[in-house]
């Protein structure tokens, strides 16, 4: 097992591959209704698993390509001056991807601080019915991280932040006790999901590996599949009347958000962008709620595990490296190369430093090649002095 | 609403005095404040907070608390909690965008006003579809 280069290069094409065809299963209604969204989220685990571990294994074979590929990798090891020293041009790019990571993540890091550190302004700053109703939810759920509530007037949607203290953080809208129960059984089921620690980890994965565009699409369908998955968690005991009331409580999150973006604040400033994409995730969620799921039996779930392990496994089967033809001197043809037979043969080392050898018969093979020389001796062939 | 610059202390005090809504003296604070199950703080501590909370214009004085001989003056916040709330957020508030870059989950995401209204009619026909359909499946 070793990583090299051509690895490298396997795992960057596999993974766009990958992320590609989730992205494509993804956007297909039936197939989130019937396989679920764990079997996305396992598929992306795979999909981050071949992106990182970049192994050639011991079954790996190798296939030359020539043209485009072994030029690139010629371009690649070229050697540039740095100063006094050269250096290949494939070293010189992983330093900048090194720095560029290092300044995403040091970037990342950092604004995460900054968010926490204001946001933790607004700690104290608890609502009693709030929390009333936040020990309701708490009851339903099986796991009971311990999360805060509370009330942050700048903004204009409830949310969920902190991976060490986890708040949720509500705008300073007035809730019916229904609503605010929706409102809050969504947020707490995603820290009992730890959808936030997947979403720190893609996001460091995304600050890794800036250069890969596959990796931001595989950002966006995580955050959306993670809502789904949060979506189908909190409302999987819920009968008909109760899903109503969740879909009614997002609608009027959605609703609270225009009226509260009329008002001239810092928000409004910000200048938020439509995008087409977030409409329909949104409507992609109800969508989902309130359709029954189509669950495939376990034939169709085996077959479709089978199928993916194969792929998987078949991105590790080969690697493709830059094929070159050997020198002409490298290479040996039935002309010349010829047999003798060797018993009884001798090296002889004349007075010019020139090596010859002598067969039993008398035949004189003259100016032997080092290289050959080095074989003979290592055979134990006498060498004499003329 | 002028500007109010509190430390943590003295938020804590705020927050303290609005809970209780009623007008309090240092002594009657301190009482309330060992049978809220706080930590403890002394008499001078106290009183040097409340002290600056009236110099920062925080505390207004409402009457006077008679015990024996002695008297001593009743403070009430001059401002509610949720205004205190909404000029730091005006202040020093975190906005949605920045809460998205980091890593937050909300239950809806960002959008323009227009485009939202739409979204909204969509969602409340989905929701209406929903509500007439017959089957109790979903």
């Amino acid at each position: 097992m070793n990583v090299t280069i051509f690895s490298f290069a396997m795992s960057v094409l596999f993974s766009v591959l990958f992320i590609a065809a989730i992205h494509l299963l993804r956007n297909r209604p039936f197939f989130l209704r019937s396989f679920g969204v764990h079997t996305l989220l396992l598929l992306y685990a795979l999909c981050f698993f071949r992106t990182v571990f970049v192994l050639e294994l011991p079954f790996t074979a190798p296939v030359g390509l020539r043209s485009f590929y072994s030029r690139v990798y010629e371009a690649a090891c070229t050697r540039i001056p740095v100063g006094d020293a050269r250096v290949a041009l494939w070293g010189i790019l992983c330093g900048v991807w090194m720095a560029v990571s290092v300044v995403l993540l040091v970037q990342f890091l950092w604004n995460n601080i900054q968010v926490g550190r204001k946001l933790a302004r607004f700690a104290p700053n608890r609502n009693a019915f709030a929390d009333q109703v936040l020990e309701r939810v708490k009851k339903e759920s099986l796991r009971a991280p311990a999360v805060d509530v509370c009330i942050c007037p700048s903004l204009n949607m409830p949310m969920g932040a902190g991976l060490l203290r986890k708040r949720i953080y509500l705008p300073a809208g007035d809730y019916t006790r229904e609503e605010m129960y929706y409102i809050l059984k969504h947020e707490y089921t995603h820290f009992c999901n730890r959808d936030l620690t997947v979403k720190f980890l893609v996001r460091l994965f995304c600050c890794v590996f800036w250069w890969n565009p596959a990796v931001h699409l595989l950002k966006r369908d995580v955050a959306q599949i993670l809502e789904i998955k949060c979506d189908v968690k909190a409302t999987q005991f819920f009968c008909k009347k109760e899903r109503l009331a969740y879909l009614l409580a997002i609608v009027r999150v959605l609703k609270d958000r225009v009226i509260l973006d009329c008002e001239p604040s810092e928000i409004l400033a910000t200048g938020l962008v439509f995008q087409q994409k977030k409409g329909m995730d949104v409507r992609e969620r109800f969508e989902l709620i309130t359709q029954a799921a189509l669950p495939v039996g376990w034939v169709g779930q085996t077959s479709f595990w089978a199928m993916a392990v194969a792929v998987f496994v078949f991105s590790y089967s080969f690697v493709f490296q830059s094929a070159f033809d050997p020198p002409m001197e490298d290479i040996y043809t039935d002309s010349s190369v010829g047999n003798y037979a060797i018993d009884g043969a001798y090296i002889v080392k004349d007075k010019n430093g020139k090596y010859s050898l002598i067969l039993e018969s008398g035949e004189t093979i003259s100016d032997l090649k080092s290289s050959a020389l080095e074989i003979l001796i290592s055979e134990g062939f006498e060498i004499r002095e003329e | 609403m002028q500007e109010y610059l509190l430390s943590k202390a003295e938020e804590k005090v705020m927050i303290f005095l609005w809970e209780q809504d009623r007008p309090l003296s240092v002594l009657e604070m301190l009482e309330a404040w060992e049978n809220v199950g706080g930590k403890s703080w002394t008499d001078n501590y106290m009183r040097a907070i409340v002290r600056s909370l009236e110099d920062k214009g925080a505390l207004e004085f409402h009457d006077l608390d008679h015990r024996g001989s002695r008297y001593a003056r009743r403070f009430r916040p001059t401002f509610s909690k949720r205004e205190y709330f909404t000029y730091l957020a005006k202040r020093s508030g975190v906005k949605v965008s920045e809460m998205v870059e980091v890593e937050a989950v909300a239950m809806a995401q960002k959008g323009d006003r227009e485009g939202m209204q739409a979204l909204i009619h969509e969602l409340e026909a989905i929701i209406e579809e929903y509500r007439t359909r017959g089957e109790d499946a979903r």
